[in-house]
């Protein structure tokens, strides 16, 4: 934590040199004349400040002077790295030759960024709930505004305590449902929402809770509330569930990334001690110029959208995806082979993925999990590694952004198999409770894979992809013909192997899509 | 004893106490050194003229400029830019003289206006030879004709560069185009109200001849013309200059470039002053002689097209170069670069 840098000094421009979008002045700009000790009240040609600056200054203004939390366990690293282990377990300590970041704080101001549903996690008292409030403070609202927005869950919260009450007026007078207003809640129409300690809210009222969540809008009596799109904060204490009520999985489904505060550095207590002694209170003093407008957010949130998934980064991402949702012994047509198809059936996931198919349990990483990856988890992913590239000022995803985002978004998403035999192998077992390092894990081993099997290079389903994503226009019945015969054989060496992985099954399930869409246009053809 | 804090100002105070407590606290926390009675000190005898100007404009805007002027003197005075160990005077002048002047624009956007004209009176401080109190006095006299705060700091723009901040001439003469004629006339020192000629023809003019003032940029060439030495820029490092040797000067892509043999600068000048601005290096690629109109000899006679003159400094100079409109040359009895133009008699 630095100890010499004024009040309210929001880190000046470039925070992180190496990937700044902004071309450094090859001329002299009279606009400089306006460049100083105060900071950003430069004027730009546009009139804009470049946001993914001003998201990295948010960021350190709030690691600096705001948030205790010197931990960096979101590593980045640009050549060598020193790495020392401590302990008879031999634990790993890095120190990161990049910039690298504190995940409590850098992911909740990406889900900010990205105005997705973000869970903070941990004991009581490690400032989940003041990280949130800083969110909204970041968003524009006073502090007022966001304590009388915030939700805290309790036992007794109704529905109508959570979304608002029919007026009683109407309820009376009104001769059809149309005639009863509705005094809606207030922090509906915020652009920053937080639900403190989630898990204390009733089921039924969860239920109305994952109706605004997940489709955005309030009901009440037939009248509709559409709400603005927000950033979502919820917390909770313990991450299990083990609040006053279980929490709906459709409503944890609904959650896009999860952050665990980390414990407390006692190294750091006399920077509490002062907070102590001064009554000191960081989302009083929430520098203007790290605030965003709604059109600011909106123009970040497009800028996030903007940044490239290469290619050689994206087949990693569909390797690494392709690997939990197969299961082989679930059924008996191939489309079927999936986790979701035992899970319906209410079988044991567990005896049929143990069930003998000839695989390595250990190297498989599909037996790892007991689900495979759903369709939002997926977007969710990739908006998120976006948003990483887009804080880092980067203009494409790179694997490390990749590497370093998936375990928060997959947190609640993949769901252990704590009885594969993983989990057996030594040193493993820590990935029982580390489930951040679990899911890393698994990416790293996927990414190993897939430099075992070359696929950089040597991919016949992407050669095969790439053709057919030129069109079928003009494509001769020869050619179609050479292209289904490709596509055979493919099958046929395949075929021969003794082992059916993850990966192969989403492979296979393509190149099957690929042949009816080839068999279906040599039938026309044939007819004209 | 200075007065005591009265009418809003001192409502705003009370009102958000623990808060405006808690931000001087926090600052203090990071530099020790901030001194709470000279931080009271100032709140009372800088910002509170300043937020009472502000609330006679506009009371809408008393709390925000309040909020904006107190964060802004607490960075500012922690990092001595202000308060009693201010190192820039002329920063400090222009809180206490410049500012209460121009409550209208602070009203409009306080910390943005406050911070760009801080930041303005920063470069023009830092810079040597610019001339922070012209410019202070150039912003008031454009204040009076114009109408928000976003053009009165774009005039401000064009006035620093007449201040002294030569390299942002180009930018300045561009900006001038982005002006109302009659701003970017009163920005360029003239008379707003003249018409005649045309501004884009006098930018025109002041593009093509950095030596010419805007006072004759209506005229046409003048053939009275005589060779002179317009500047002589830098000096000794040890007598406050930048060069430990006499320097050398070159020139690449029409622009100056200065070594004294350990360190290398750009120098940019015109008319309304000199700046030196450190370079990496001095580029290898240097202009071709010819056919550049000047020519400079031993016994230091300079020819430009059919001028001539001799001046006796230059006798054995050490270095020259030109571009189209100046003539750099360095002697190696001096630590000044002495640069030659035609001007007008």
């Amino acid at each position: 934590m630095p100890t010499e840098k004024p009040y309210q000094h929001v880190p000046a421009a470039p925070t992180n040199p190496k990937a700044s979008r902004s071309t450094p002045a090859k001329t002299f700009d009279v606009a400089d004349l306006y460049s100083g000790p105060v900071a950003d009240v430069r004027p730009s040609a546009d009139g804009s400040q470049p946001l993914d600056e001003k998201l990295r200054q948010a960021y350190f203004w709030i690691v600096n002077y705001a948030i205790i939390s010197p931990h960096y366990d979101i590593e980045y690293h640009e050549g060598p790295h020193q790495t020392f282990t401590l302990g008879d377990l031999k634990s790993k300590v890095n120190l990161p030759s990049g910039q690298s970041y504190s995940s409590f704080v850098l992911l909740p101001l990406l889900n900010f960024a990205v105005r997705k549903r973000c869970l903070l996690v941990g004991g009581p008292g490690r400032g989940k709930t003041q990280s949130a409030i800083l969110m909204a403070i970041l968003g524009g609202y006073s502090i007022k505004d966001v304590k009388r927005g915030m939700q805290h869950g309790q036992p007794q919260m109704t529905i109508s305590d959570l979304l608002g009450n029919p007026l009683p007026a109407d309820l009376v007078n009104a001769q059809k449902m149309e005639d009863i207003r509705i005094s809606w809640r207030q922090w509906l129409s915020m652009r920053v929402k937080i639900i403190d300690e989630y898990n204390r809210i009733p089921t039924r009222t969860q239920s109305a809770l994952l109706t605004l969540m997940a489709d955005n809008y309030a009901e009440i009596l037939d009248h509709i509330y559409e709400c603005p799109e927000s950033a979502w904060y919820l917390t909770a204490n313990d991450e299990v569930g083990g609040g006053t009520y279980q929490v709906i999985e459709a409503l944890r489904d609904r959650i896009d990334i999860v952050v665990k505060a980390l414990s407390f550095n006692t190294r750091f207590l006399p920077e509490l001690l002062t907070r102590v002694e001064e009554n000191f209170r960081p989302e009083d003093i929430v520098p203007q110029q790290i605030i965003f407008t709604e059109a600011e957010i909106d123009r970040m949130n497009q800028g996030i959208l903007d940044v490239e998934v290469p290619a050689p980064i994206r087949r990693r991402f569909e390797f690494f995806a392709s690997q939990f949702e197969f299961l082989e012994t679930a059924a008996d047509q191939l489309e079927y082979k999936t986790k979701d198809t035992a899970k319906l059936a209410g079988a044991d996931l567990h005896q049929l993925a143990m069930q003998d198919t000839g695989k390595d349990k250990v190297k498989d990483i599909g037996s790892q999990t007991r689900n495979g990856l759903s369709v939002r988890a997926l977007m969710t992913a990739l908006t998120f590694v976006k948003a990483m590239s887009y804080f880092r000022g980067d203009p494409d995803v790179d694997l490390e952004d990749l590497r370093q985002i998936i375990p928060f978004v997959l947190h609640d998403k993949l769901v252990p198999d704590l009885d594969s035999p993983f989990f057996e192998a030594p040193g493993h077992a820590i990935y029982r409770t580390d489930k951040i390092g679990w899911i890393r894990k698994l990416f790293d081993l996927a990414c190993a894979e897939y430099d075992r099997l070359n696929l950089d290079k040597d991919d016949p389903v992407a050669e095969l992809e790439a053709e057919f994503a030129k069109g079928l226009e003009g494509v001769s019945e020869p050619e179609v013909r050479a292209r289904l015969t490709k596509i055979e054989r493919l099958l046929n060496d395949w075929s021969k192997g003794r082992k059916f992985y993850g990966h192969m099954f989403d492979d296979v399930l393509k190149l099957k899509y690929l042949h009816q869409r080839y068999t279906n246009y040599l039938r026309w053809l044939t007819y004209k | 004893m200075p007065s005591p804090i009265i009418g809003s100002f001192a409502q705003i105070l009370a009102e958000n106490r623990s808060r405006f407590n808690s931000k001087f606290a926090a600052a203090r926390r990071y530099d020790p050194k901030l001194d709470a009675a000279a931080f009271g000190d100032h709140v009372r005898s800088v910002v509170a003229p300043l937020v009472e100007a502000v609330d006679r404009e506009n009371p809408a805007t008393t709390a925000e400029a309040a909020e904006a002027l107190y964060d802004l003197s607490l960075d500012l005075i922690a990092q001595e830019f202000l308060g009693p160990n201010s190192r820039y005077p002329y920063v400090a002048d222009g809180w206490r003289v410049l500012l209460p002047r121009l409550p209208r624009f602070i009203a409009e956007s306080p910390r943005q206006f406050v911070g760009s004209v801080t930041n303005a009176l920063y470069n023009l401080s830092a810079t040597p030879g610019a001339r922070p109190h012209e410019w202070a006095a150039s912003l008031l006299d454009l204040a009076e004709i114009c109408s928000d705060a976003e053009t009165l700091l774009k005039a401000g723009q064009v006035a620093a560069w007449r201040a002294g901040l030569a390299h942002f001439r180009t930018g300045a003469l561009e900006l001038c185009q982005t002006l109302e004629p009659r701003i970017a006339r009163a920005a360029l020192g003239l008379s707003p109200t003249d018409e005649n000629p045309p501004i884009e023809a006098m930018i025109k003019s002041l593009l093509a001849d950095p030596w010419l003032p805007p006072i004759y940029a209506d005229e046409h060439p003048s053939k009275d013309l005589r060779l002179e030495i317009v500047a002589r820029v830098g000096a000794f490092r040890g007598f406050g200059g930048l060069f430990l040797t006499p320097p050398v000067v070159t020139s690449a892509d029409g622009q100056f470039y200065v070594s004294d043999g350990q360190r290398h600068w750009l120098l940019t000048a015109d008319i309304f002053g000199a700046t030196l601005h450190r370079a990496d290096e001095t580029p290898r690629r240097r202009d071709a002689k010819p056919p550049l109109p000047f020519q400079i000899e031993k016994d230091g006679k300079v020819a430009c097209r059919s001028w001539t003159r001799s001046f006796p400094e230059l006798e054995n100079f050490k270095s020259a170069a030109a571009n189209e409109t100046t003539l750099a040359v360095t002697s190696p009895l001096s630590h000044a670069v002495y640069l030659i133009a035609l001007v007008s008699l």
